[in-house]
């Protein structure tokens, strides 16, 4: 996972981006209810008060989110996952339609890319192959204007996943 | 034969998720077999209800796992469930998801099942199959036979899924199609939901505040 992450904050930064790194087992976070009170009872904001609402507000505000993970099954760790459940006030509550699907307008303009990069242990055809759908519908599904995803594989060179960090970023449209 | 329904639903009782599993359940039990029900929402968020829901798991034939997709797959506390059994369950057993989704389109459930797919696959499990539900909230929490019309071809789809299950054999492809379609009319769904949301956000006086930006200071368009 290190590699990955000083891969990650190290070339945004060469960039010219401002990085925040959220340290996600560092974090009080509960499990999303499920109530939708972020959407009809304190519009934007969740109910529950803990840590989800800091990376709420960063979430909302940056141009580029990186999402750092393990994959598990195929899918986020549940530590990733537990985050993102609780990002749902990001989004408005109605539907509409884009392109042949429906989807969730925006809460707020920014326009944002969206960068995955998933950890595994050693190649996974099957894995690899729901993540990056699940990379897919994520980006679709938080409206962001460019994506890309990445895999670092535990058992290959470190210097691997600062290469594949770099071509993601470049992928989603993070321009240097 | 034994099977337990893991409702992954932070919803519990009243959940879409729970009237789905509940019905496939009860299908299985009207077969003769031994039923139990779990709920990720309070049976297992101790370690003592973990470790029973493992012991349930090892001792029945069949897990039936009945989740909501959130942000395009299964709730953090199945991940968390997951990555749990993966490792400490060993004994060998199958697995039956389904999937249910507040989008109409019930492909928005695809990542979630393969998810569940894989999980099968690494924990040595058998695959019965995925069932995928778009529009869940047309359910309302309502029981299946509550629902009435609307849900005549779930019940069809999960009959027909527990006439193979209760045979050990794998959810045929046709009962995938047939839970799959559109539960109403898309259009319709997305008028009745959209107007939904404003009725909901009335009674709680925040109609107006809607589209509020509570971290609007920060945005940098």
């Amino acid at each position: 996972m290190r590699p990955a992450v000083e891969a990650s904050d190290s070339v945004l930064r060469e960039m010219g981006h401002q990085v925040e790194t959220v340290r996600l087992k560092d974090k009080r976070i509960a499990q999303c209810r499920g109530c939708f009170g972020c959407w009809v009872r304190t519009p934007g904001q969740c109910i529950i008060d803990d840590d989800a609402n800091e990376i709420m507000r960063s979430f909302v505000s940056s141009h580029v989110i990186v999402l750092l993970t393990p994959v598990t099954f195929g899918g986020h760790s549940s530590q990733l996952k537990k985050a993102l459940d609780r990002m749902l006030g990001s989004a408005l509550p109605y539907l509409e339609r884009c392109g042949r699907d429906t989807r969730h307008p925006r809460r707020y303009d920014i326009a944002q890319r969206m960068v995955f990069v998933g950890l595994l242990p050693e190649r996974d055809h099957e894995a690899q192959v729901t993540y990056r759908e699940l990379s897919k519908m994520n980006a679709l599904n938080f409206r962001a204007t460019g994506w890309a995803m990445a895999l670092v594989f535990s058992n290959e060179r470190t210097e691997m996943a600062s290469i594949a960090v770099r071509e993601d970023l470049l992928q989603a449209g993070v321009a240097p | 034969m034994r099977a337990v329904l893991l409702i992954g639903s932070p919803r519990g009782d009243r959940s879409t998720s729970r009237a789905l599993g509940v019905y496939t359940l009860e299908g299985l039990r009207s077969r003769g077999w031994e039923v139990e029900e779990r709920f990720t929402c309070r049976d297992v968020t101790t370690s003592e209800g973990l470790t029973d829901l493992l012991a349930a798991v090892e001792r029945s034939d069949l897990l039936i796992l009945s989740f909501p997709t959130y942000v395009d797959s299964p709730p953090a506390a199945v991940m968390r469930i997951m990555e749990t059994m993966h490792g400490r369950i060993k004994r060998g057993g199958a697995l039956l998801a389904i999937a249910n989704c507040g989008f109409i389109s019930s492909s928005n459930n695809t990542s979630s099942l393969s998810i569940c797919r894989l999980f099968a696959r690494d924990i040595g499990w058998e695959w019965r199959g995925g069932l995928s539900l778009g529009g869940g909230n047309v359910l309302a929490g309502r029981t299946l036979e509550e629902a009435g019309g609307v849900a005549r071809n779930v019940r069809r789809a999960l009959d027909q899924a527990v006439s193979a299950l209760a045979e050990g054999r794998v959810v045929p492809r046709g009962t995938i199609d047939r839970m799959a379609r559109n539960i109403v009319p898309p259009f319709i769904y997305n008028i009745t939901a959209n107007r939904a949301w404003d009725r909901a956000a009335r009674n709680n006086k925040v109609l107006d505040r809607i589209r509020d930006r509570p971290y609007m200071e920060e945005e940098q368009v």
